[in-house]
């Protein structure tokens, strides 16, 4: 686990794992939700196990890049409202889902820009 | 002994005022804004609980309507878990880990921007429901089916509140997912998992707790939505149970999300005021580990009396909950032992959490055991057991690191005074609320009811209880002075007035847009501070 977390998740998921294992084996439960939840959490777990393994090691080559951040985005601002403004529409109307999608349509040209200048300034 | 150089980040245009802070990815200002979001849902859930407890000062109503009352506790109970209890320890991560793991940002921090709006949007969305002419939700933060479906909750306010909650879950898995990047990516040269910082350990169990158990508390409420919409979705009694299933699944490993990193706050503050290193740090990650897939796996015990659970294996996993938790108890006693102890108000709010959740821990044991939550399920005793993990644990944990880290955040020191006037007041306020409670569950007071009948010994204990919530009102006007005061005097704090051990305390107060200038001190455990300090010690004894 020292230097890897891909480790310390792992040992979650084993945990998680033999835990439901108990539930279903031992116990016999057989309810569809209480075999599929905690399936979906082992293995989503053992993903995130994968995932962060790669990564850490992508991290540990980059370790002294300098990196670029924009201090401020108003695109990722405007993607957060506007999944309020679709969801909320659901309930309102569709018009504000339309509003909401254009608007989303909008910040993610503009998180495209921000990345696109990030890339420019490595 | 050799300094480390961390990646710097270079920013393309510094933000300035407000409309700067609000759409800044640096994580300093995201992880106030969005602190400063939560504590505004506190108060406003707060005063919902004051409220419902003037309603229940006396027998008979009071101050407001039968459905008035479910309108209160729904948006109290669900304001405090979606949009205080769980963004507040996400804040605190999103603020702390990358000071405390030599970060010089928060990874994927445009998610995490986009999350506080959706904070915002599903907090208005969920209090929106007030203004709506059947008012707002009145079905419980877990709004069982079918008590929520259209025929037992026509009101529109219950849409609006579903959508806030799908809104909330979903910028909580955004933040959780910035978080456990930023650990796994962004770490300084040196700073391996095994010495990542306690506080820092807590929020990777809970950013994977909440990474594993919202996704079902979305798929809950999305069909939910759909079963108001049209039907059939949570049909007879096996679709009330599926419900449940996913709805507790959820519900249950959130105490813990909210929880773990005020309990990593508390050992924080717990090793800094005894001038000891955290106490048996490996186990103490391997019992965070193992009481976070416990929480898991405990879910069911919340439908003992539904009798569609295997109860022998959910009062099983609750009560092997001790094991973890008696680990950690076991080694902040022994952190404390032979330590020089300071009892600064941090540490008091720390002892005051090591008290009350020990109360809030025992009488879970209660209820973890079928017999016994027969006998109080849906009663009063649930409801202080709750507080006592919830405002004993959560509350005092997050007073613990508000006093803690304040003066790394604002550059500014709190007064001490006040400090401990607010400690006494939320101390007595919170037993005199909650403590009654018990007596009142054992002796049948159900819980979610604005009236009780008059003249029996239940109308003391509610008086009792209602009294506490003044107090503890008034304990919360304390602290909001006590900010005001050091707003105002700004008094300095320099960057490490604790003596503290961590890596944050290593930079200026407030931290630099990019946390740490010049180098960082060598990482050679997970109390970098402590290592220095020790060998300072060592190189001045006479050899």
């Amino acid at each position: 686990m020292s230097g890897r977390p891909g480790i310390a998740f792992l040992v979650w998921a084993a945990l998680l794992g033999l835990l439901a294992a108990v539930l279903w084996a031992v116990f016999e439960e057989e309810d569809l939700l209480s075999v599929l939840m905690p399936a979906f959490a082992v293995a989503l777990t053992a993903a995130l196990a994968l995932g962060g393994w790669r990564a850490a090691r992508r991290a540990a080559v980059r370790a002294f890049a300098p990196q670029a951040d924009p201090d401020t985005s108003w695109p990722a601002v405007l993607a957060g409202i506007s999944l309020v403004l679709v969801l909320l529409g659901l309930e309102v109307g569709t018009f504000l889902i339309f509003i909401g999608a254009g608007l989303f349509v909008a910040g993610a040209g503009g998180l495209m820009r921000e990345w696109r200048a990030e890339r420019r300034t490595r | 002994m050799t300094a480390v150089d961390v990646p710097r980040s270079s920013t393309i245009r510094p933000h300035r005022g407000l409309v700067g802070t609000l759409a800044s990815t640096d994580h300093k200002a995201l992880g106030a804004g969005l602190f400063v979001t939560a504590f505004a849902f506190f108060l406003a859930a707060g005063v919902l609980a004051l409220l419902m407890r003037f309603e229940l000062a006396r027998p008979h109503l009071q101050l407001m309507t039968l459905h008035g009352y479910d309108e209160l506790f729904t948006l109290h109970g669900s304001t405090m878990f979606y949009l205080f209890a769980t963004p507040i320890a996400m804040a605190a991560g999103v603020y702390l880990v990358p000071l405390q793991i030599g970060a010089a940002r928060l990874r994927w921090a445009r998610l995490g921007l986009a999350a506080w709006w959706m904070v915002i949007g599903g907090g208005l969305c969920m209090w929106l429901g007030f203004l709506t002419e059947q008012g707002a939700a009145d079905v419980g933060w877990y709004a069982y089916v079918p008590l929520s479906d259209m025929p037992n909750s026509p009101s529109i306010g219950t849409d609006y509140w579903i959508i806030g909650v799908i809104l909330a879950a979903g910028a909580a898995i955004a933040l959780a997912a910035c978080v456990l990047a930023t650990i796994v990516t962004e770490r300084a040269p040196g700073m391996t998992m095994l010495r990542l910082p306690v506080f820092s350990w807590t929020m990777v169990v809970s950013c994977l707790m909440v990474l594993t158990a919202f996704p079902a508390l979305i798929v809950a409420m999305a069909l939910l939505l759909a079963q108001r919409q049209w039907g059939g979705v949570y049909t007879g009694s096996a679709g009330a149970f599926d419900y449940q299933h996913l709805f507790w699944f959820f519900g249950h490993p959130v105490v813990y999300v909210v929880f773990f990193p005020f309990l990593g706050a508390v050992a924080e503050a717990i090793a800094t005021f005894s001038g000891r290193r955290w106490f048996g740090y490996k186990p103490f990650v391997v019992s965070l580990l193992l009481f976070a897939a416990l929480s898991m796996s405990v879910w069911g015990h919340h439908m003992f009396t539904t009798s569609s659970v295997e109860n022998r294996y959910f009062s099983l996993t609750s009560t092997a909950l001790l094991v973890p938790a008696g680990i950690e108890y076991f080694d902040a006693l022994a952190t404390m032992w032979r330590g020089r102890i300071r009892l600064a108000t941090p540490m008091l709010f720390a002892l005051g959490f090591l008290v009350l959740f020990v109360i809030g821990g025992v009488t879970g044991i209660f209820v973890g055991s079928p017999p016994l939550d027969y006998h109080v399920t849906d009663s009063y005793f649930i409801v202080a057991h709750f507080h006592y993990t919830l405002f004993g644990g959560s509350v005092m944990g997050l007073f613990t690191a508000i006093y803690l880290w304040w003066p790394k955040v604002t550059g500014t020191l709190l007064s001490e005074r006040l400090g401990r006037w607010h400690f006494w007041l939320t101390m007595i306020g919170m037993n005199l609320t909650f403590f009654p409670m018990f007596f009142l569950g054992w002796d049948g007071m159900p819980r979610r009811v604005a009236d009780y009948p008059a003249g029996t010994s239940w109308s003391t204990l509610n008086a009792l209880s209602s009294a506490g919530s003044a107090l503890l009102a008034v304990s919360v006007l304390v602290f909001l002075w006590n900010v005001r005061r050091s707003w105002r005097r700004r008094v300095p704090a320099g960057p490490d007035p604790w003596g503290a051990q961590t890596l944050e305390w290593a930079t200026e107060s407030p931290p630099p847009r990019e946390n740490f200038v010049g180098a960082l001190p060598p990482v050679r455990s997970y109390a970098p501070l402590q290592d220095l300090r020790e060998q300072r010690e060592l190189e001045a004894q006479p050899a």
